[in-house]
């Protein structure tokens, strides 16, 4: 027998020392991703990748994480959100779901589903090397599932009837959903498919309540305990500071590889730079300090001349199927406060009056008469917009004619609630009591408990937002000129203003929001009309215009097409799929499509929002996308907006190392 | 009558003893590059030196040191330029993590010992004036700027920040608007006044602006965006009116031509704007498969006669020194 001599025996030891730390801790059943997935086909470790952000993150909170875009790039990137799910879930139609952290799942009748298995990925571990498993799942359910924390964590999709499903830990790495009723099993699949918490790092908390603090796992304390922010994601925070840039490196036992057995993602390390403005961050990408940009039709002049000599690649296409719907509502809760549970007025006649006076549907339907939304896009959007009638994320059952949704404009759509006639929108108001005052702009009449006043709204916007300001200040100017109507721009910082607008469900129902009119935009989410009616309900998480809807305890106090958006959306979300098994972008999985019946509920649902011009809705700017093109591969501009950053950060690699 | 390489052979003979560089030397050393950059007949030379140690400068220098070489009268321009390329890297990197202060950029800019140095802190300067800065301010900076490369970063960041309400209006509206400041007109936007009779703020809107709106937008108001914009460069009545449309046809045409093509621009182009433009796509081509030897020939056979060909030529020349 050969033996080993002392310098082997020292190279054989180096081997082992030296090599563990560059093996790489992927879980005993890795997801490999399949090449199909990476537009550049497998990449290569090594290398940063930096990005950037007009506002710092607002909350890391696990459940609250889902507001503004900087919050959900944070979270999503430290795997604390988008990451962990048990199932990878492709809204539209068909739904399509696979395997994602889950090694299978299993439904014991797709047509009249009782149960739903999910087996976890053996290995698996968070990004602090503990195990994950099944237990965290159960601790998850329970937590979304606690009275305390249904509203803020939006459990309402969970429900089926009035009843949650009951969870089964079958062993270490499986559990199981119970099912009380019949329910159409995509959607809810989408639905069902939690993001997991770590127990071991939340449980504490839950049962201190700290849990529900808005503090819990703020942005001071992320930054100052960067190790205590735990997800599995590709991704784990590393720090940051305030104000000025948030860093991420390379998860090692995140669980994804790539065809080649290396372990994704390929960089080593994700910075985003918080910058005071569109303005400088338009610049920071000039110069080179961040690699990509979410470019405004004005920054193409500024970019164009230069890009071929920096290398620098810009794409427009159009908006994606749940690209930012960009709109006006109006508060009609304003002058209100919760007491008791109830609604009642804050005695303050000219709220009132105002209140009164939003709550008027041609009130509504004037204001969108009066929006000329295709000046807006040939005039701040250069043409890089196109005119819009209902909201984002419906796909295949948008009845409006989105463009990039796949659906068709329905013949009994009401174009004409939409259609630019200053002569029809003024005849609408005058017959809401507003008569021209003496300085030729409109004021309540004697039906008003503010007879005699001016009326003058502050249209509200985030200051930070270039676009959306000169959109306010013309729609602004557009309304006062040619309505007789004052309207004040009132831009304000992008956290006060959502922290306004949410403030129902953020307070647990107890206060309601003071802005009077706010112009901003929602994309990003699930393309599935559950997903975006469920926001119309009269308990919606977005119900900004009137979340006294939620305290309704009878469908006869609300407004008739609230009501029936209620039922509708209930409805459609029961209809049963047509499941297949089938193959989900080169991993196995089932496809859910919807039969006619669901197509007929969705539209009667957007027909009746429709007429309720609650949301008046205006632009949606096409995709536009530059980057460069010699440091990043494997770019991928999502079709679904809002995840792009972390698909790509998952799979982008740089070129030039 | 001697031939031109016998010539040449001449003129590199006497760069050599005369500046002592070593423009032959396989990868030359950053005290060659000084000496080079400092000592070369050719200016052109001199400048591939310079640009060549803004590389090397950016990895072994710090800021300090840099704004005392980009500061020193002593040494040559195109010496003075390599340190303020590499300086303005650090200026850039420097506001990005927060080591570099507006307030510091604004004392180079102001009071820095050289136009070198001083132009160093424009980018990252531009940066930091925007981010803390509306529109109204950066008027009332560049109203107050004490010399030309204060008021280029001011006028600079002005358009910057202005792009969102200049893009307003139907596309032959903004084009009217920012070709009114590019010919020295005066405009008022976001109730802010562009007077294009201020050098500095006609070349930003050329440069910032106009140009790359010709290029994204040009074809929504041009039939002919290509002889347009020709016409423009050659004939233009301001100098950022050519220069505008000499930016924009960088991408637009010159850059799909041949090198020889392009060269041929450079050399006998009808504007210097527009021999400028071609100077850069040129510098590009050359760098593509960069041949020491005959970039060093081009450089010193066009000096005297063609600079524009000269310079790319010395640009491509220093990624291979």
């Amino acid at each position: 027998m050969r033996k080993l001599g002392f310098s082997s025996l020292l190279m054989f030891l180096a081997i082992v020392v030296l090599g563990l730390p560059t093996l790489a801790q992927l879980p005993d059943v890795p997801l490999i991703v399949p090449d199909s997935n990476f537009p550049d086909g497998p990449g290569k470790q090594g290398g940063d990748y930096v990005t950037s952000t007009t506002s710092d993150p607002t909350f890391l909170h696990p459940l609250f994480a889902t507001g503004d875009s900087a919050s959900n790039d944070v979270t999503s990137l430290a795997g604390v959100t988008a990451y962990p799910v048990p199932l990878n879930g492709f809204s539209g139609d068909p739904i399509a779901i696979t395997v994602e952290l889950a090694e299978s799942f299993e439904i014991d009748d797709l047509n009249n589903p009782t149960t739903i298995t999910i087996k976890l990925r053996p290995g698996l571990k968070w990004s602090d090397g503990q195990p994950m498993t099944s237990a965290d799942a159960e601790f998850t359910y329970q937590v979304y599932t606690d009275p305390d924390y249904v509203e803020v964590a939006r459990s309402d999709s969970l429900l089926i009837g009035d009843a949650f499903p009951t969870i089964e830990v079958v062993d270490n790495l499986t559990f199981r959903y119970h099912l009380p009723g019949p329910v159409g099993i995509g959607p809810y699949l989408l639905s069902i498919n939690l993001i997991l918490l770590p127990k071991h790092v939340h449980q504490a908390a839950f049962e201190s309540d700290e849990l529900l603090s808005e503090d819990y796992w703020s942005p001071a304390f992320a930054v100052a305990n960067p190790s205590a922010i735990v997800g599995a994601g590709p991704f784990r925070f590393t720090g940051g500071v305030i104000g000025q840039e948030y860093t991420f490196e390379r998860n090692p036992n995140f669980w994804k590889a790539d065809s080649n057995g290396t372990q994704l993602p390929y960089f080593d390390e994700v910075r985003l730079i918080v910058v005071e403005n569109r303005d400088v961050e338009l610049l920071k990408f000039i110069n080179g300090e961040v690699m990509d940009l979410a470019p405004r039709p004005s920054d193409l002049p500024v970019i164009r001349q230069r890009a071929e000599q920096l290398g620098i690649t810009v794409d427009i296409d159009d908006p994606p199927a749940n690209g930012t719907a960009n709109f006006i509502t109006y508060n009609q809760d304003i002058g209100l406060v919760i007491d008791n549970g109830q609604a009642v007025s804050a005695g303050d006649p000219y709220k009132d009056s105002l209140r009164q006076l939003f709550r008027e549907r041609n009130f509504r339907r004037a204001i969108s008469k009066a929006t000329d939304r295709q000046s807006v896009a040939d005039n701040i959007f250069l043409g890089l917009a196109t005119p819009i009638y209902g909201p984002s994320g419906y796909g295949p059952f948008d009845i409006t004619g989105r463009p990039g949704s796949g659906g068709e404009l329905d013949p009994d759509f009401p174009l004409e609630n939409f259609e630019f006639d200053v002569a029809a929108a003024n005849a609408l108001l005058d017959g809401l009591d507003l008569p021209i005052g003496s300085d030729g702009l409109r004021t309540f009449g004697n039906s008003y408990p503010a007879a005699g006043q001016k009326v003058s709204i502050a249209l509200r916007t985030n200051v930070e937002n270039n676009i959306r300001v000169e959109t306010m200040t013309l729609l602004a100017s557009d309304y006062t000129d040619l309505l007789k109507l004052e309207h004040r721009p009132d831009p304000v910082p992008f956290n006060a203003a959502v922290s306004d607008l949410l403030a129902f469900p953020f307070s647990g129902g107890e206060a309601l929001p003071e802005f009077e009119a706010f112009h901003i935009g929602i994309g990003g989410g699930a393309i599935d009309p559950t997903s975006v009616l469920t926001e119309f309900t009269s308990g919606g998480f977005l119900h900004p215009y009137r979340f006294t809807d939620g305290l309704a305890t009878d469908p006869s106090q609300l407004p008739d097409y609230q009501a029936q958006i209620d039922e509708l959306t209930a409805q459609q979300a029961a209809v049963p799929s047509v499941a297949e098994e089938g193959d989900v972008g080169g991993l196995p999985g089932f496809l859910f499509g919807s039969p006619q019946e669901r197509f007929d509920i969705v539209r009667q649902a957007q027909l009746a929002i429709a007429e309720g011009q609650d949301i008046i809705y205006t632009n949606s700017q096409q995709s536009l996308s530059a980057f460069y093109s010699n440091k990043l591969g494997n770019v991928i501009t999502s079709a679904f907006e809002g995840s792009s950053l972390l698909v790509f950060a998952e799979r982008g690699y740089r070129v030039d190392l | 009558m001697k031939s031109l390489k016998s010539y040449l052979t001449l003129f590199i003979a006497l760069s050599l003893v005369v500046g002592g560089g070593q423009i032959a030397a396989l990868a030359a050393s950053t005290l060659q590059l000084e000496t080079q950059a400092n000592n070369d007949l050719i200016q052109e030379l001199r400048l591939a030196a310079g640009l060549a140690l803004a590389d090397i400068y950016v990895d072994t220098k710090s800021i300090d040191q840099l704004e005392a070489l980009a500061g020193d009268a002593s040494r040559s321009p195109e010496h003075r330029l390599g340190a303020a390329t590499a300086l303005s890297q650090l200026y850039v990197s420097g506001v990005t993590d927060g080591t570099v202060t507006l307030d510091h950029l604004l004392d180079v800019a102001t009071n820095g010992a050289t136009a070198e140095l001083r132009g160093a802190a424009k980018t990252a300067l531009v940066d930091r004036l925007v981010g803390n800065n509306n529109a109204a301010g950066l008027a009332d900076g560049l109203a107050g700027a004490t010399n030309a490369e204060l008021a280029d970063a001011y006028a600079t960041a002005l358009i910057v920040r202005l792009a969102v309400s200049l893009t307003s209006g139907s596309p032959a509206s903004i084009l009217a608007r920012t070709e009114t400041v590019a010919g020295g007109g005066v405009i008022t936007v976001a109730g802010v006044t562009l007077d294009g009779s201020n050098e500095a703020v006609q070349l930003a809107m050329a440069r910032e602006y106009l140009s790359g709106f010709y290029v994204q937008f040009g074809n929504l108001v041009f039939d002919d965006l290509v002889g347009e914009l020709t016409d423009r460069a050659e004939n233009g009545a301001t100098a950022g009116v050519r220069e505008a449309a000499a930016i924009a046809l960088e991408t637009l045409s010159l850059s799909g031509q041949s090198a020889a093509a392009v060269e041929s621009v450079a050399a006998d182009g009808a504007s210097a704007e527009l021999r400028a433009a071609a100077g850069r796509v040129l510098a590009r081509k050359l760098a593509e498969s960069p041949d020491r030897e005959a970039l060093i020939f081009k450089v010193v056979a066009n000096t005297l006669v063609h600079p524009e060909v000269a310079r790319a030529a010395a640009i491509a020349l220093s990624d291979v020194l």
